[in-house]
């Protein structure tokens, strides 16, 4: 048996060069060098790849323990039968079989590298080293990063699409169930937010009446909801506490606001003096601010008589025996825990000034009120002792006089025990005198007596003769700011409220106005944290505007709410 | 005299410069004491945003820069020296103009795309300074395509070699010889190649016949020098990879950033 191996090089120009060998000698080695009787220009093959050898006259292939394999018809082998029709894989070298006439014909197939520039080759080995052949151009690579981030941030949010990326942060609390609703507060695209669309849900009092005109008059007054109310800032700032926000203004609110009557203002600190409305007689109803500085001024006029060093001497007499009275059992802490609630007569002072009127009524007391409803109330008292319906007192029974707690006061008891009209009238009107001008009323009130010339009144009749200065006591004297009494609990009250000259308990006239002024605040408040001192901003006292009711028909329904703004499924 | 690099570039003008700035950026920082808390909507924050948006437009100026060959105004060094401090110094302006407020939204992307692209320039710094000196042509060594040409006439002459001898030669070479074809992935992935030790060859070379010592002595020659030109070629190949991988991560990253910082401007003034 021969072998012929035939290798047809395939030149650039296209012609076919064919050259043969011919080999009786077996076994015929394969390879790269070495033994190889054939040689194959390939780098991969091993120097001896495979051998061919003849037994029985039928050939074989033996795989010469060569680094890359044999493979024949692409299946690996160690050695296999050759046929007609087999392809022999050596590395990247493929070799046709055929066995014709007692001869195998092994046909290779070359292209003709010698014709190939060998700089060439190696620059495109070269090339397939470097990082560009494996990954897109700079160029692709910038284009498509560009590209991603654009539509996933700007196309996809615009058409409506992962909006809550161009979020600049968290939403408050408060506003989340608008989240995903932005044209709920944004209007207009490249606009701020308008006031409208806050005060579409929110309605307040103004700031002040002059600011709408500074506004619209001062273009560099530029004051919005959301100059103060800052949203997207998590639940922190929606409501900012920050003095500055205020000074921004107040710190030159004479230039502002020229007609203004307050002063310029930059923190607590240089806060002026605090001035309190008082009334500017005991009936007006204008008011006056008075500085706590001008403490000559400073008097109430209110027609109101306590004596306070009277209530708070020791041991005084109440109705159950001797009591020691504090300020707060009369002055107490209302249901906000800032305000002290107003005096109330049931409340307070009832219970030692009882309103009874007559011993033979012991247990009738005169309501407390208008004097026509006293003389009312007296006429018909008189009227039921009269008809017999009422009870008739008892002569061994010892006189319950009006009396103030502590005092027995004298009085003359009628001993008339049948009544008439005019005996009633005469009854009620003298027991009204005594009221208004010696016992209960006069205690505490200033009580005129109408002129009997006043045709306006009609002595026969039910009215009274008698009338009340009206004593309209300010729960707040400093109506613009808040002042909270039960952050304050565990400071004595005398603590502030002291005059120089004077205490509280020396004090026998209501005339007198225990307001602490503002150095008292600074010994614990101050505009900043240092040393000490409680940081203390605008709004600690003040508020720039107060909540109002929404108009009943601007309301909305729960459902109408939640579907427009949340956009809920 | 101290070689001029594009970090000490002019005794680290630029350097000092930045760091000036630095702590300008940070004083005016700590004095600032705005409504609310320190964000991107106070002067502030509009200051150091506008400021910020002007560096990354001056970074994004290189990359022309670095094309236009024939600019006299300004060295590429001295462009260089700019970009990368700038870079460094934009890492700490950014935090100052968001106030530390960061979140999922385009704004923090816009961030952290340029904390990427810049981290990947100080790392292709970190590589221009360790790598570039490993490259053999710049030590006087072959470059890549004359280390795969020396290797190829090496194969060449030791398969040469072995035509016509005995078969313990044959079993020299095949015991020592190596076939050795290049990819990028196998000269990231595979170990330096070894070649063999003296010792072993000895005794295998004194076994040949005496006719084919000499040409086995050649041969141990051949195969050690093919060992030193594969390692040459591997090495040569990451050390380029290294070189400039970092760039591709590094352009496309700060392309994306400065996209999403546009995107982040507009969207702020959208919904202002």
């Amino acid at each position: 048996m021969k072998l012929k191996y035939t290798i047809h090089t395939i030149k650039k120009n296209g012609q076919t060069e064919i050259k043969s060998s011919q080999f009786d000698t077996f076994p015929i080695v394969i390879g790269r060098g070495g033994a190889s009787a054939i040689l194959l220009e390939s780098k991969l093959v091993s120097l001896e790849h495979v051998s061919i050898q003849v037994s029985d006259n039928v050939p074989y292939v033996y795989d010469l323990d060569s680094s890359s394999g044999v493979f024949l018809n692409n299946a690996k082998i160690v050695n296999a039968r050759l046929k007609t029709g087999d392809i022999l894989k050596l590395s990247d070298i493929s070799i046709a079989v055929e066995i014709e006439n007692n001869e195998i014909h092994l046909t290779e197939e070359r292209r003709d590298d010698l014709d190939v520039d060998p700089e060439e080759q190696a620059n495109k080995l070269v090339t397939a080293l470097s990082i560009e052949s494996h990954i897109p151009t700079l160029r692709n690579l910038c284009l498509g990063f560009a590209g991603i981030v654009a539509i996933l941030f700007f196309i996809l949010p615009v058409i409506g699409v992962n909006k809550g990326s161009w979020s600049s942060g968290p939403i408050s609390n408060n506003h989340k169930m608008i989240e995903q609703d932005c044209s709920a507060c944004h209007e207009k695209a490249f606009h701020a937010v308008p006031d409208s669309k806050c005060m579409s849900c929110h309605v307040m009092t103004d700031h002040s009446p002059t600011l709408p005109r500074l506004i619209s008059a001062n273009e560099d007054l530029d004051i919005s909801c959301a100059t103060c109310h800052t949203e997207h800032n998590g639940n922190h700032h929606l409501v900012d506490q920050a003095s500055a926000l205020c000074s921004s203004c107040h710190g030159d609110i004479t230039n502002i606001n020229p007609e203004t009557k307050l002063e310029n203002i930059d923190s607590f600190d240089s806060h002026p003096q605090f001035k309190a409305s008082i009334r500017k007689d005991s009936e007006g109803k204008e008011f006056a601010r008075i500085s706590l500085e001008d403490r000559e001024s400073l008097t109430d006029p209110t027609p109101i008589k306590l004596n306070h060093k009277v209530h708070l001497e020791k041991g005084i007499r109440g109705p159950e025996g001797e009591v020691d009275l504090n300020c707060s059992d009369c002055h107490r802490l209302g249901k906000d825990r800032k305000v002290i609630e107003p005096i109330s007569f049931e409340r307070d002072c009832k219970s030692c000034h009882p309103l009874s009127f007559d011993d033979r009524l012991p247990n009738k007391e005169v309501p407390h009120g208008d004097p026509n409803l006293v003389y009312s109330y007296l006429y018909a008292e008189y009227a039921k002792l009269a008809l017999g319906g009422g009870s008739s007192p008892k002569e061994d029974e010892e006189f319950n006089v009006r009396r103030k707690p502590g005092f027995t006061v004298e009085r003359e008891t009628s001993k008339v025990v049948t009544f008439t009209k005019s005996n009633i009238s005469k009854e009620s009107r003298s027991a009204e005198e005594q009221l208004f001008t010696k016992t209960a009323c006069q205690l505490c009130h200033v009580s005129v007596e109408v002129s009997i010339e006043n045709k306006d009144v009609n002595f026969d009749g039910t009215q009274s003769r008698f009338k009340l200065l009206t004593p309209e006591i300010p729960s707040k004297w400093f109506p613009a700011s808040t002042f909270s009494h039960g952050a304050h609990d565990e400071v004595q009250c005398e603590s502030c409220h002291n005059l120089a000259t004077h205490s509280v308990a020396e004090s026998t006239s209501t005339k007198d106005l225990f307001l602490p002024g503002i150095e008292t605040c600074q010994e614990c408040h101050s505009a900043t944290a240092s040393s000490g001192f409680i940081k203390s901003n605008c709004v600690m006292c003040h508020s720039y505007h107060e909540s109002l009711t929404m108009n009943h028909n601007e309301k909305r329904s729960l459902k109408d709410i939640v579907v427009s703004l949340n956009k809920r499924k | 005299m101290r070689q001029e690099t594009i970090l000490n570039y002019k005794n680290f003008l630029w350097l000092w410069i930045h760091l000036g700035a630095l702590i300008v950026v940070l004083i005016i920082y700590a004095l600032h004491d705005p409504i609310g808390a320190p964000n991107g909507g106070t002067w502030l924050g509009y200051s150091y945003g506008i400021i910020a948006a002007l560096g990354m437009c001056v970074l994004m100026w290189f990359g022309i820069r670095k094309r236009s060959f024939f600019s006299s105004k300004t060295t590429l060094k001295g462009a260089l020296a700019v970009h990368v401090w700038l870079g460094i110094f934009l890492l700490f302006l950014v935090p100052l103009h968001s106030g530390f407020s960061f979140g999922a939204n385009v704004h923090t992307l816009a961030y952290i795309l340029m904390v990427l692209a810049i981290f990947t320039g100080i790392w292709g710094a970190i590589n221009y300074f360790s790598l570039a000196p490993e490259v053999g042509s710049h030590r006087g060594k072959g470059n890549l395509k004359e280390l795969l040409q020396q290797l190829d006439i090496i194969s060449s002459s030791i398969d040469a070699l072995t035509i016509q001898k005995s078969k313990k030669f044959i079993d020299l070479t095949r015991m020592f010889d190596f076939t050795f074809q290049p990819t990028l992935k196998r000269a990231l992935c595979q170990s330096m190649m070894s070649a063999p030790v003296p010792r072993d060859v000895a005794a295998f070379v004194s076994d040949l016949n005496p006719s084919e010592k000499d040409e086995g002595v050649n041969l141990i020659g051949l195969i050690n020098r093919k060992y030193e030109l594969a390692n040459l070629i591997i090495e040569e190949t990451r050390v380029h990879f290294w070189l400039k991988l970092w760039l591709y991560l590094h352009v496309p990253i700060a392309v994306a950033a400065f996209a999403v910082m546009v995107i982040h401007i507009i969207s702020i003034f959208y919904y202002r």
